[in-house]
């Protein structure tokens, strides 16, 4: 099928950050910001409390290319399979002037943007090198259409977890300091998710898939069977007291069990 | 520091060591990207860093992964020549210029043009990046030369349409055209590219060509 002309596709995508960032603020913005969470090894929690910022991830491969990779306040247990430390902050609205749906027609929208670049789609559909071509993509196209942040449905599973139709998870983007020619480069930390706190300590242990497309949980089907957890909003209310009673100078840590 | 060959080296034994892919992982960069912050103020380390990259033997160039390549190569599309090098800048260009042909086929390629326009001075010096098609002419067979020479033209036009401030590319392209003139590898794939994109006449490639007369 021949290609339309880039012109109507770039002017498509535009549109879709005006269709999407309305839908963005009106389901995660409370009072100016966007509640954040990100969970990573305990090993990291050392040199997190050092700086009390998020790391930029920028492993090839990832989903949406580098940034901070994080899940809304409201799906509290979505990601904890990624590490046993919890932090918190918030993303001011500020930041989040152009958000990217990346469901649905924003997914497709993305696939017939990056056929028009052929040294990197070249790369990504016959080389070993797919992973680079897809990261050099990603932020390109992040970076052309200015978005702030990409929200994506979960790309890895658990069973108990995860709820791959109503979860999201966000890539907010930070280029600070780094220029549109080099697209794989990032700072190593960022300043966009204002205010970390380290909060949450999992009490459950996940097991990766060979094929890394789902994380078994190994405690909960031992002491609940196929229970599910309970309502998030709950573990939600438990954060924000931890978050604002560490946010004093007191230190408070939730335990989410298995 | 120790030499950078052997710490590259020894971090993706380390990784791969510890199960990770070498080719699919980064940690050693990212590692070696908290180092350099540590020493951000003075930006001397990751000088010396680049240039130690440039410096290295072309066999341990090619046993380095594509991964080492592209973030060396980005650094330098981001830093450009120190000030004070102008004397130095042929022969970084140069090295830069081989790292095109030792660090691919690949991703890396593109990383390397983008490396040498961020050497580009306003005219009449011509692009660097012309220093990539000298070199392919003057080392491969005639009847290699336009697939060798593709990655540099698509990154080319890739760049015109990935970022709003274009000009350089645009003039690196016109350059490389300037070039062209009996081997005519360039014309047919800028010809392409407005096709596929539907360009319309006051697109920036299609403005190229009109000029060219092409």
């Amino acid at each position: 099928m021949p290609l339309r002309p880039f012109v109507a596709v770039e002017r498509d995508i535009r549109n879709w950050c005006a269709t999407s960032t309305p839908g963005f603020r009106a389901t995660y913005v409370e009072a100016g910001r966007v509640w954040v969470l990100k969970y990573f090894a305990a090993r990291f929690l050392k040199s997190f409390l050092s700086a009390k910022q998020m790391t930029v991830s920028a492993t090839p491969g990832l989903t949406w290319g580098d940034g901070v990779y994080v899940t809304p306040l409201r799906h509290p247990y979505s990601t904890m399979m990624y590490g046993r430390a919890g932090v918190m902050g918030w993303l001011s609205w500020t930041d989040a002037q152009t958000a990217y749906d990346a469901t649905g027609r924003g997914i497709d929208l993305y696939l017939e943007w990056i056929q028009y670049f052929r040294g990197p789609y070249r790369y990504l559909a016959t080389t070993l090198h797919a992973n680079l071509a897809n990261r050099v993509l990603r932020n390109a196209f992040r970076r052309k259409f200015a978005i702030d942040v990409v929200f994506f449905s979960p790309d890895q599973y658990n069973r108990a977890y995860v709820n791959p139709s109503t979860d999201r998870w966000f890539v907010v983007s930070d280029w600070n300091g780094v220029g549109p020619q080099a697209p794989g480069q990032r700072p190593v930390r960022s300043a966009r998710i204002n205010e970390c706190e380290w909060v949450a300590m999992v009490e459950e242990e996940f097991e990766e898939s060979v094929w890394k497309v789902h994380y078994s949980d190994l405690f909960r089907p031992v002491l609940h069977g196929t229970a599910l957890p309970p309502q998030s909003p709950a573990l939600q209310h438990d954060l924000r007291k931890a978050y604002a009673k560490t946010r004093t100078g007191s230190q408070s840590v939730v335990r989410i069990e298995a | 520091m120790p030499d950078l060959y052997t710490w590259l080296a020894a971090r993706y034994i380390e990784e791969h060591g510890a199960g990770a892919s070498p080719a699919a992982s980064d940690a050693a960069l990212q590692w070696m990207e908290v180092l350099l912050e540590a020493s951000h103020e003075t930006g001397a380390d990751e000088r010396y860093l680049l240039e130690q990259y440039l410096a290295l033997a072309n066999d341990e160039l090619q046993a380095l992964p594509a991964p080492v390549h592209v973030w060396f190569l980005e650094r330098w599309a981001l830093a450009g020549p120190a000030i004070g090098d102008s004397e130095r800048v042929p022969h970084m260009a140069d090295r830069i210029a081989e790292m095109y042909l030792i660090a691919g086929p690949g991703i890396q390629q593109a990383a390397a043009v983008a490396a040498l326009l961020a050497f580009d001075r306003p005219p009449p010096e011509a692009s660097h990046v012309t220093r990539i098609w000298d070199l392919v002419i003057r080392a491969f067979h005639p009847g290699d030369q336009a697939e060798a020479l593709a990655p540099l033209i698509e990154s080319l036009l890739d760049l015109v349409y990935l970022t709003a401030d274009n000009g350089v590319a645009l003039r690196a392209l016109r350059d490389i055209v300037e070039r062209d003139a009996r081997t005519h590898y360039v014309l047919p794939l800028l010809r392409e590219r407005v096709a596929m994109l539907g360009e319309e006449r006051d697109g920036p490639v299609a403005r190229l060509l009109a000029d060219l007369g092409g």
